[in-house]
């Protein structure tokens, strides 16, 4: 297997930018995800990768090798389309095979490896199928039996569980990350859906309009997001983003957030804020870490319940400032009704602040 | 209510009159004429002296026609087989190549030039190739071997169904290749990918993933050309006559000389509709086979042609 | 697992040399394939090549060296503009106004009757509708050469033989099927919305044809006329067949009879006629060929 690295990498076409300046180190025999909106540049750096672009700028290794202008058929890579693009005049078997085949690798070696790998897959009563008779679900493993049989150093996934209905995201999701952890080949997956990200990978590179925006483990990118961008597309329900200002009321340091609301800040974060020349920034708060109390406490204030959605495990609380909403998660046994007043307190070491021009975070002692 | 629904039956009825008009006139009535026709010894005085099936037992006692026969057989399937349909798929293959490697504008280039010949008039195609195949000096192809000093070929005498088959088939070629290239370039580019990523090599991916998905397309360009190739013989016309001696002489073309000329101007107008009532009869068989396997392959395919 | 991991795994990991020397291999195999493919591509086209580009040379040149190499600019060939080839042919002029009257008549008559008889097919309720449009099918299956001999006939009892009225009307008369056929798709593709929020917004039927079904076929009828006056110009079967009077003759029988009569003796001649006669065509061609590539290619020719 093998560990990538990408070096300042660009891609244009045209006058389009789709990856601007890009530089990672993809660690051997982990999964990576690439997470980002539609039309970042994820896919793009996907293609590169497997060699059918080639980068406008940059360099891309393999271990010490470098593979640019290095044909696909040469660099060994397995790649799973979000299309999956199965051959459709070809049986499950074929399609399989046709890696090996075009290697001239020999008929028997060649059968016992698909059977190898359908069996582990679990698909091996598919064989004689064809594409067309199979669902979305079996389509999408035939599609990695052909990126795995030729035992690739690399495993690119597009999108792996984009097209699956809920249910068989959640099975899907596991056989992957079996099947990588067996055979412990270097794994990269490009997807829009932060779940699919943060459940999936090791490590997880967010990218925006072509640019990285954070390239850190699933548990750093959710609370230690390094950009307003980050914050807010990682983590569901959202983060709550709200434009506060730093300052005090009744000789106490106040985070003011329009006219109806003031959220006690914490003595640390207090003083991480004096020292600073700015006034302005934009406060962000996780829903699940606004704890909901019955009575006012030190650094709590008071809300009126404006909405109450069920979410299954978990109550989504709704409270308006205002203009200013806030949610809050709280477990779905809780009792709760609209228009009960309510205190509500944020963890302070869960607090995040963020630039209001650079939207960048700023480093709190705490 | 009534009124207007009568108005509206009588604005389609206007619109519908010319074309109704124009194609009984000049389609139906002339196709009915056929029929009738060839029951008669017409000739050029145009009298309708029915004669009954006697036209037909002629043409099996026709010893022209046998010879006929076959070099309709020999110059449908060789123009079809090696040009059409080959020559036209190795052209798309190529063009599309081009296009895929250097650019557009080089492959547009080459599919324009192979187009031209079907947007010229005959007349003037012919004279390009009776020009080419000029048995004097001042040919093309004479002139290129006077340079190597030997003598020139009469062409057009001495390889009269190879220089037929070669000029038509230029023509046909164009066809197949404007299909297959669309075939072929409609292919979801994720297949050429998944191919590459595979491992297959340009000649590879041809062989084991664009043919086999250019089926219908290919077959469809077989079918439909055999029944215009049946039905052609302008070029022939122009460019050998039906000469020497027959040899050349398709059945269209012996039919059209039976009544038009040719060598003698026979106006044997009997003999020649009901030779080209053969004709009618092998195209309405084969038009209803198309409709019924490819109409119904075309609504059947719609959601399986490409999976995704 | 682990046994089937290190089974298969008996490629070692990457090294810069190995690919390189690789990449260089499969780099000059696609080196050969690009040559192979032009070759062919080149080796192929050389006819028509050739062929054309002589059409163009020897109409102004003198003589040909090796009958591939022109000699001796000239525009002598061109005489025959202004002068007759022979006191047997009619005035130039005259025919070319034929042809021209031939191919403008043709696309007329297509464009005025079949865009309504396709509206009328396409997006109009009336009774016998599927019988026609299964006539028109049946109907295709009729080559032309079966017609023509009746077509005689026909043209003959209607006066019409020896003139171009006669020719043109037979054309359209043959055409007119496909060429319905062919509208009707495009008058398919007009959504059924907007023609009703047409009717709603007070319009009659056939004010919503006029402006809004119509300008949406525009490329249909653009690409039908197109067709029609190409074909109505280098039309050669019916013209000769039909019109022996030289008067109605046009450049169709023009260059047949140069062929006849000049072939052996003056090729520029020979191809400065032919030139003459394509030249609208071959200009229609070099303006619109990225438009017409990506039309269906109708015809029956072989």
């Amino acid at each position: 297997m093998a560990a990538v690295i990408l070096k300042d990498i660009t891609k244009a076409f045209g006058s389009v930018i789709a990856v601007n300046n890009v530089s990672l180190e993809i660690p051997d025999g982990k999964v990576t995800a690439l997470l980002g909106p539609s039309g970042c540049g994820k896919t793009t750096m996907l293609l590169m990768l497997a060699g059918i672009y080639q980068p406008t700028k940059g360099e891309i290794y393999f271990d010490d090798a470098m593979v640019n202008g290095i044909p696909p058929k040469l660099r060994n890579v397995g790649l799973v389309f979000q299309s999956y693009a199965l051959y459709p005049h070809m049986s499950v078997f074929d399609n399989i095979a046709f890696p090996l085949k075009l290697k001239k690798v020999p008929k028997d070696e060649i059968r016992k490896r698909v059977h190898e790998i359908a069996r582990i897959v679990q698909i091996d009563d598919l064989l004689q199928r064809k594409p067309g008779q199979i669902s979305g679900g079996q389509q999408q493993r035939v599609a990695l039996c052909r990126a795995l049989v030729k035992n690739p150093d690399l495993l690119l996934l597009d999108e792996p569980l984009s097209n699956l209905d809920a249910r068989l995201r959640i099975e899907t999701r596991a056989e992957i990350k079996r099947i990588q952890q067996e055979l412990g080949i270097t794994t990269i997956l490009v997807t829009h859906d932060q779940v699919e990200a943060v459940t999936m990978a090791d490590q997880v590179a967010v990218m925006r309009s072509g640019v990285i925006q954070q390239y850190s483990t699933p548990e750093d990118l959710l609370h230690k997001p390094a950009n307003m961008f980050v914050a807010s597309f990682i983590g569901d329900p959202p983060m709550n983003l709200v434009p506060t200002e730093f300052t005090s009321q009744a000789g106490k340091p106040v985070f003011r957030c329009g006219a109806e609301l003031s959220i006690p800040v914490p003595p640390q974060i207090a003083a991480a804020l004096e020292k600073r020349p700015n006034r302005e920034y934009v406060l962000g708060m996780r829903p699940e870490h606004l704890e909901l109390l019955g009575e006012e406490k030190e650094l709590s204030f008071s809300g009126t319940v404006a909405m109450v959605e069920l979410l299954g495990r978990d109550k989504l609380v709704d409270f308006r400032f205002g203009d200013v909403s806030l949610r809050a998660l709280v477990p779905a046994e809780l009792d709760i009704h609209v228009g009960e007043k309510k205190w509500i307190r944020p963890q302070p070491h869960r607090i995040h602040l963020f630039g209001k021009e650079d939207r960048q975070a700023v480093p709190l002692a705490g | 209510m009534k009124n207007v629904k009568r108005r509206g039956y009588g604005m389609i009825f206007l619109l519908l009159l010319p074309a109704f008009l124009i194609i009984l006139a000049f389609y139906v009535v002339p196709a009915i004429l056929t029929g009738t026709m060839s029951l008669t010894n017409m000739d050029h005085r145009l009298s309708w002296n029915f004669v009954g099936l006697q036209n037909y037992k002629q043409m099996l006692q026709d010893a022209i026609l046998s010879r006929v026969f076959w070099n309709t057989i020999v110059y449908v399937f060789g123009t079809l087989l090696c040009f059409n349909v080959t020559f036209g798929l190795l052209l798309a293959l190529a063009t599309s190549y081009v296009a895929e490697r250097q650019g557009e504008r080089t492959s547009m280039f080459f599919r324009a030039l192979w187009l031209l010949p079907r947007f010229t008039p005959p007349i003037v195609y012919g004279v390009i190739w009776l020009w080419i195949l000029d048995p004097t000096r001042n040919g093309l192809l004479n002139g290129i071997l006077s340079l190597f000093g030997k003598k020139p070929v009469s062409w057009i005498s001495q390889y009269p169904v190879q220089v037929i088959v070669l000029t038509n088939g230029i023509i046909g070629a164009s066809f197949g290749m404007i299909l297959f290239y669309s075939a072929i370039t409609s292919i979801s580019r994720e297949y050429n990918w998944a191919a590459a990523v595979d491992g297959a090599g340009w000649l590879q991916r041809i062989r084991y993933v664009t043919l086999p998905l250019i089926r219908w397309p290919l077959m469809f360009v077989t079918a439909y050309q055999t029944l215009s190739l049946l039905t052609s013989y302008e070029y022939i016309l122009i460019i050998t006559g039906g000469g020497p001696f027959y040899r050349t002489t398709v059945w269209s073309l012996y039919a059209y000389n039976e009544a038009f000329g040719g060598y003698y101007a026979s106006y044997r107008f009997g003999y020649a509709t009901a030779l080209t009532l053969v004709l009618v009869l092998i195209s309405m068989v084969a038009s209803i086979i198309y409709w019924r396997v490819f109409r119904f392959r075309e609504m059947m395919s719609e959601p399986k042609i490409e999976v995704v | 697992m682990a046994q089937v991991k290190t089974e298969l795994q008996q490629v070692p990991r990457f090294s810069t040399e190995r690919l390189r020397v690789e990449a260089k291999r499969e780099k000059r195999k696609e080196r050969t394939l690009t040559f192979f493919i032009y070759a062919f591509l080149i080796v192929a086209s050389l006819p028509i090549i050739l062929g054309y580009g002589w059409l163009l040379l020897n109409s102004f040149s003198d003589t040909l060296a090796y009958g591939v190499l022109p000699k001796g600019w000239t525009i002598k060939n061109f005489r025959f503009l202004w002068e007759l080839p022979s006191r047997y042919y009619p005035d130039l002029w005259r025919t070319a106004w034929n042809t021209l009257v031939l191919a403008v008549g043709m696309t007329v008559i297509m464009i005025l009757v079949a865009t309504p008889a396709a509206y009328v097919i396409s997006r109009m309720k009336f009774p016998g509708r599927s019988m026609m449009l299964a006539m028109t099918l049946i109907l295709h299956s009729f080559p032309g050469v079966t017609l023509l001999i009746s077509l005689y006939y026909v043209l003959r009892s209607l006066n019409l033989l020896n003139s171009i009225t006669g020719v043109f009307l037979v054309k359209a008369g043959l055409m007119l099927p496909l060429g319905i056929w062919i509208m009707k798709g495009f008058f398919d593709n007009v959504s059924w919305d907007v023609e009703m929020s047409g009717l709603v917004d007070g319009a009659s039927r056939l004010q919503t044809l006029y402006k809004i079904v119509l300008p949406q076929v525009k490329p249909g009828i653009a690409a039908m006329a197109i067709f029609s006056f190409i074909n109505g110009w280098s039309e050669y079967i019916y013209v000769i067949t039909f019109i022996q009077k030289k008067e109605s003759w046009t450049l169709s029988s023009y260059v047949n009879s140069i062929i006849g009569d000049f072939q052996f003796i003056d090729y520029g001649l020979l191809s400065a006629t032919a030139l003459f006669y394509i030249l609208p065509v071959l200009l229609f061609f070099i303006f619109t060929q990225k438009y017409l590539m990506t039309v269906t290619v109708g015809g029956t020719k072989g």
